[in-house]
């Protein structure tokens, strides 16, 4: 509910009230409504008259009372005007049988001044209604057209008398037209005219001297001249300099105290001045203490519009809040399935295992870059520093474990001397790893001891692509000791190297590609002629296989997974692990293949059954 | 090899492998304590291996030590890394971690030097010329290769490379009340390239299925013979 404060006391009042119910203060201010004036005498409220109409066209001074009065003092408004109104007025009084419907135009809404007179002289109704009422009245009269103003004099006559019958002052009135109208056809109309309004006016001034206060008269009565005011106190006008009377105004008394016209038919209702007509109104509506008026914040958007920005909406919301994982059965098909496919790897892995069957075919040819490769390090001769890079996860180990433990095993055939470095962290303890490993399947005796030195494990290189150019550009100074702590280059065979490519041969062992590149662009535009080998995951090779196919050739050979693996084994007829896990591989890709195949062929059954089914909803 | 074969250190071992493999594996009926808990195993371990490996083979070697045996002037020289590397703790407080943007600036910029110089002329260049040297009929007749199929082979391996780096071209110009869309050769250009990709990813994922079938049989291989062992000693 809207609650007003009182712009004076601030307190609140009901939004109904006028006043202030504490100070009695104006809440709603004063506006001016003029469908809300009261109508002039005689005149029927509900139906607009011709002259009225024309108040507008006639001049401002001629509006009302005291324009009359002005006009008959300054006599300055043309007489031609005062005949076109008149003349129109007595036209539409032509025009109307007035004596046959006499009482729908007297049902006017409110009482009359000839009818509160009574009341007043037997003291029957209260002093501020009486003085509402009277100023009331008394602002009707400046908004009175001339007509009325006509009218008004024989009207105002009968003020004293109580009416019986309503329609006899009309009747009076048409007779009193009438009288003009012979007075106007005897050529003295103006004059009759002029008398009729100044008797109008000193009737008007003479009502108006018993209500209105003298001062109100003053501002009414218009300018008046200095002098004169200064003669009537006795004083003699005063000399003004030049420059000082430059800036009087140069207005008169009713420019200045003026009442704006908006203010002027009103009555104060409330305070000290209640019942006063014309009182400035000492609030500013700006005051008043309402709610400020809520101007609609919403855009004016389509229905698709609201229905996407609702959406997004939703979906920031949603960005804060956490989303309850949904309760899954214990069972379900995903599920299901994939334990399925688990156990079919699993047990075709393991039937080779427990059938303790080895499967002797092997593949026949060795690919190009394991053939290079065996070539290459069937090159190698007894106490050639090789390198070996070992950069692969502990993760990848059963795989490159697999791989680089038949390449070890064939350089240490060739009882190459292993230098082993690593750009991973883990990449020390792999190799320390993969030696014993290499060990226990080739039977070799690879160790480093105080006493003999077959390799070297350099540890590991930090800085990434930046310490490996620094390790291939000066590998002593890069890593200057190995993993143990013990100086790493006074070994008679460490001694001859003092770049990458005093290596005779250079082995990087990865699953990551980044790593396998970050040898070839740092390293391997340093080698010039010292080969390199790659032994890499299968998930790899084929982003290093373009390094070999190269023309000339960035890498020189290339051991890939297990497949690699068995085809190098092949080469120089050996087997390592590989070639035990070469069974259980072969099934375990042949499982592979098989669900491949049967699950692709349930997934195209699938589709050419929904296919079928929307044929079918098609159809129908 | 039997039970009795084996050392404590190995049947401890074994043991654990065995222990943890069947925990990675308890991952089947879906996520569970067991796996969890080795999850959590594996990364401690391998981040106190790390910062082992770390100050023994950098920290002490590299730049303790060599301040510590310094005198002189040698101990200005020595000094310096270690004063860099201490500078770099500023960046651990805001209010002084301007003291450590050069030295990360210098690290930064040497990595990105060896990283972008390495790419160019270790990759790009010698790619882009194995491609032209495809259709090298010297080199092809020097490596006494069938020149018809070489030539076939290269000419497979250059819309190859063309049609993928299409596929990856999505410049196009815009036209006034026209669809915006590729021009039609070179959309055509771009699906030629999408089956080369397609084969490629399919490669790729065949190699991952094996790396990973490798890595299952070694570790069932593993528990084979642990149990193998276990069984045999008794």
């Amino acid at each position: 509910m809207e609650i007003v404060s009182c712009p004076f006391c601030g307190k609140e009042n009901p939004p109904e009230s006028e006043t202030c119910q504490y100070c009695q203060a104006r809440l709603i201010p004063l506006k001016i409504n003029p469908a809300s004036q009261p109508d002039s005498i005689g005149q029927p409220p509900e139906e607009e008259s011709p002259a009225k109409s024309n108040k507008d066209q006639v001049p401002e001074s001629q509006d009302g009372l005291q324009a009359a009065g002005e006009m008959n003092r300054s006599e300055a408004a043309p007489v031609s005007d005062a005949s076109d109104w008149l003349s129109g007025f007595r036209n539409q009084i032509n025009t109307q049988d007035l004596s046959s419907q006499p009482v729908a135009q007297d049902d006017g809404p409110r009482p009359e001044i000839r009818d509160i007179h009574p009341d007043i002289e037997s003291g029957t109704m209260q002093n501020d209604s009486i003085r509402s009422l009277l100023f009331t009245d008394a602002g009707q009269k400046e908004e009175q057209p001339p007509e009325n103003s006509v009218i008004g004099p024989q009207d105002v006559e009968r003020t004293g008398d109580t009416a019986a019958d309503d329609l006899a002052w009309l009747r009076e009135l048409q007779s009193q037209y009438q009288q003009v109208e012979s007075l106007s056809s005897a050529g003295s109309k103006k004059d009759e005219d002029w008398s009729a309004a100044n008797e109008l006016s000193q009737d008007s001034q003479k009502r108006e001297d018993d209500v209105v206060p003298s001062w109100v008269d003053e501002i009414y009565a218009g300018p008046r001249d200095e002098k004169e005011a200064e003669s009537d106190l006795g004083l003699s006008p005063a000399e003004l300099p030049a420059w000082l009377d430059a800036t009087r105004h140069s207005g008169t008394h009713q420019d200045i105290f003026s009442i704006p016209s908006d203010y002027g038919g009103q009555v104060e209702i409330a305070g000290p001045l209640a019942g006063l007509p014309g009182i400035l109104p000492a609030e500013p509506e700006i005051a008043l203490g309402r709610k400020a008026a809520a101007y609609p914040a919403q855009l004016q958007v389509t229905e698709t519009n609201r229905v996407q920005a609702e959406i997004f909406d939703q979906v920031l919301q949603s960005e804060g809040q956490n989303q309850p994982i949904p309760d899954r059965g214990l069972v379900t098909s995903q599920k299901v399935m994939r334990m399925a496919f688990a156990i079919i790897i699993i047990f075709a892995i393991l039937v080779p295992v427990f059938s303790l069957q080895t499967l002797e075919r092997y593949p026949p040819i060795a690919p190009v870059a394991v053939l290079t490769a065996s070539q290459i390090i069937s090159s190698i001769g007894n106490e050639s520093p090789v390198l070996v890079a070992v950069e692969y996860e502990p993760g990848f180990s059963g795989e490159l474990d697999a791989a680089l433990a038949a390449v070890l095993d064939h350089l240490m055939i060739q009882e190459a001397f292993l230098v082993f470095i690593s750009s991973n962290p883990t990449g020390p303890l792999q190799a320390e790893h993969i030696v014993t490993v290499s060990n226990q399947v080739g039977s070799h005796q690879y160790v480093n001891t105080e006493g003999q030195i077959e390799y070297i494990n350099l540890g590991f290189i930090p800085g990434g692509p930046a310490g490996l150019r620094n390790f291939a550009e000066n590998p002593r100074l890069s890593n200057p000791s190995d993993i143990s702590g013990e100086p790493a280059w006074q070994n008679p065979v460490m001694m001859t190297v003092d770049d990458i490519n005093d290596f005779s041969l250079v082995i990087v062992a990865s699953e990551n590609q980044d790593k396998s590149r970050a040898w070839i662009e740092q390293a391997g535009t340093l080698l010039a002629n010292t080969p390199l080998i790659y032994i890499v995951s299968a998930q790899s090779e084929p982003l290093i296989r373009p390094f070999f196919d190269a023309t000339p050739r960035q890498v020189q050979g290339i051991v890939s997974g297990v497949i690699g693996s068995v085809q190098y084994g092949t080469t120089i007829g050996r087997q390592g692990i590989a070639q035990l896990y070469w069974p259980s591989f072969n099934s375990g890709l042949l499982a592979a293949a098989i669900l491949i195949v049967i699950g692709g062929g349930a997934n195209a059954l699938l589709v050419l059954n929904a296919i079928k089914n929307g044929r079918k909803k098609g159809g129908n | 090899m039997s039970l009795f074969d084996l050392g404590v250190a190995d049947f401890i071992g074994g043991l654990l492998g065995f222990t943890l493999t069947l925990a990675v594996f308890s991952h089947f009926i879906g996520d569970n304590v067991a796996f969890r808990l080795v999850l959590h195993i594996f990364i401690g371990v391998s981040a106190g291996y790390i910062a082992v490996v770390v100050a023994n083979n950098i920290l002490w070697p590299k730049l303790l030590r060599p301040v510590l045996e310094a005198d002189g002037w040698e101990l200005l020289w020595a000094g310096l890394p270690l004063f860099f590397s201490l500078l770099l703790f500023a960046r651990l407080f805001p209010r002084y971690s301007i003291l450590g943007s050069p030295v990360l600036a210098f690290i930064v910029g040497v990595g990105a030097a060896a990283a972008i110089g390495g790419a160019v002329i270790g990759v790009i260049f010698p790619q882009a010329r194995a491609t032209i040297n495809l259709f090298d009929l010297d080199a092809i007749r020097q490596n006494q290769e069938n020149v018809n199929l070489a030539l076939v082979n290269g000419s497979i391996i250059l819309l190859g490379t063309i049609s993928s780096l299409a596929y990856f071209h999505f410049g196009v110009r815009k036209q006034a009340g026209a669809k915006t869309q590729r021009p039609d050769w070179m959309e055509w250009l771009a699906q030629v390239g999408q089956g080369f990709i397609v084969i490629a990813f399919g490669l790729i994922f065949a190699g991952i299925y094996a790396a990973a079938l490798a890595a299952l049989i070694e570790r069932l291989s593993s528990i084979t013979r642990f149990i193998y062992s276990l069984i045999a000693g008794f």
